[in-house]
């Protein structure tokens, strides 16, 4: 049987990417084993750990249950372009303050969740973090510090930009 | 149903046009599988369950990506995402309502961005809660196929799980919800194990006030086999006025008429009780909201 791999153009981080990929193949496993984003990481590869959460297009999604193919011609962010080069964002910062981590497999997810979400609404609620921390599983910490570390990292959002 | 393996396609298209993927889908037939949110297909391929799919027909080129309000109704194209559902001012008029309560409450986050209307309706996956909320809403379906455009009514689409009524080719392009009379108040509940879970059952309610009296009362299921309208509760509501016996009784008949499916989550009684618990609840809600409340 005949596989069509076709060359598409993934737009990862401000930067294009060429990438041979087939049908059926999802974002994670090109992000991770084809562009060496590994920040991007695998957890339950169902759609239910948010490990792998990136942003497109300023939402956040799962990137494992993201065809690559669907995401051609799309703006995708990963933890590694979230300060790009620059000092660690606000997020980033909040987090490593307050040790919001323990194993940290997690974390990556769990800041693009938060980025986001402030991305959309800069002064989020005690609720609405919650909601936006949902679709993301920590067996480590339980939480609190993550949604502290979000609530911090808002009153320093301005500098950054 | 077909043997499970490994989901492998060979090709990832993605038509500009309605006739092309009519097209596709007539040339392919079981072999194509129509791609909208992509994330009921890459649960269903994760498990094995699609290994005879070998080409995946993305709608997303189509724009089909609308909500909006004429003198018909509301109509929801297929490709509307379930956040902006959730964000549309259009649903914030009361007997919609519901509508963005259900599309507010599909957790999480992720799954709001990626999952869409027409996905929810089609996989035909009993669990979700849109289904329940246009069927309690008396919704109608646009449906393409080689023989041009039919509308259904969305009550008679699903034959069981996974099972719905479209033929050979065909493709649901649209949701259309009728403009429902004044005073009528709609109100949907589900109960999940977590926060982020499919839900156990859930309850689309919807029914015209007409001085105190119930009128068009529609009631809907999701948690069986498929999602279904209880139709005789329908009728044994209609045009009694509220009253704590009535409300029993309408509860208590649920028994013969709705047989969740059992599972490793929870057993056919106990969705079966919380189910009365839910319908209960959002007859009143619905009934509170139909006072203009």
């Amino acid at each position: 049987m005949i596989k069509l791999s076709r060359k598409i153009t993934l737009n990862v981080n401000g930067k294009n990417y060429e990438v041979l990929c087939e049908a059926g193949e999802n974002l994670r496993d090109v992000l991770r084993e084809k562009l060496g984003f590994l920040g991007v990481k695998k957890g339950c590869d169902f759609g239910g750990c948010g490990a792998c959460t990136v942003i497109i297009d300023d939402n956040a999604v799962y990137s494992c249950m993201t065809w690559a193919y669907k995401a051609e011609g799309k703006k995708i962010t990963t933890i590694e372009g979230l300060s790009s080069g620059r000092p660690l964002h606000p997020v980033q910062e909040a987090f490593i303050a307050l040790s919001a981590s323990q194993c940290g497999y997690c974390t990556p997810g769990i800041v693009m969740s938060a980025l986001a979400l402030l991305n959309k609404n800069p002064k989020p609620s005690f609720e609405e973090i919650k909601e936006a921390l949902a679709g993301n599983m920590c067996r480590c910490t339980g939480y609190v510090r993550y949604i502290k570390a979000i609530v911090n990292a808002c009153k320093n959002l301005k500098k950054f930009e | 149903m077909p043997e499970l393996g490994y989901f492998a396609p060979d090709e990832y298209l993605k038509p500009n046009s309605i006739e092309e993927v009519v097209n596709l889908l007539q040339r392919y037939g079981d072999k194509a599988r129509i791609v909208a949110g992509g994330t009921a297909l890459y649960e269903l391929a994760k498990r094995g369950m699609i290994p005879q799919v070998k080409k995946m027909i993305d709608l997303e080129y189509l724009n089909l990506r609308y909500v909006r309000s004429d003198e018909e109704g509301i109509k929801i194209g297929c490709m509307v995402k379930i956040y902006e559902l959730a964000n549309s001012p259009i649903l914030d008029i009361h007997p919609y309502y519901s509508i963005k309560e259900a599309a507010l409450n599909i957790r999480p986050v992720q799954i709001r961005n990626m999952a869409t209307v027409g996905g929810e309706i089609c996989s035909a996956i009993p669990f979700l809660d849109l289904p329940t909320v246009f069927l309690a809403l008396d919704a109608k379906l646009r449906i393409i196929g080689p023989k041009g455009e039919r509308k259904i009514d969305m009550d008679g689409f699903y034959f069981d799980y996974f099972l719905t009524s479209l033929g050979n080719g065909e493709f649901v392009i649209e949701v259309m919800i009728p403009k429902l009379p004044d005073k009528t108040g709609s109100a949907f509940l589900k109960f999940e194990r977590t926060a982020v879970d499919l839900p156990l059952v859930n309850v689309g309610v919807s029914l015209m006030n007409k001085n105190g009296e119930c009128k068009n009362v529609r009631i809907a299921l999701g948690g069986g086999r498929t999602h279904v309208r209880i139709k005789s509760l329908e009728r044994a509501l209609e045009g009694k006025r509220f009253n704590d016996k009535i409300l029993d009784d309408i509860v208590q008949s649920l028994s013969d008429e709705f047989k969740p499916i059992s599972s490793a989550h929870a057993s056919t009684e106990y969705k079966l009780e919380i189910a009365k618990i839910l319908l209960r609840d959002a007859l009143l809600i619905a009934y509170k909201r139909s006072q203009g409340d």
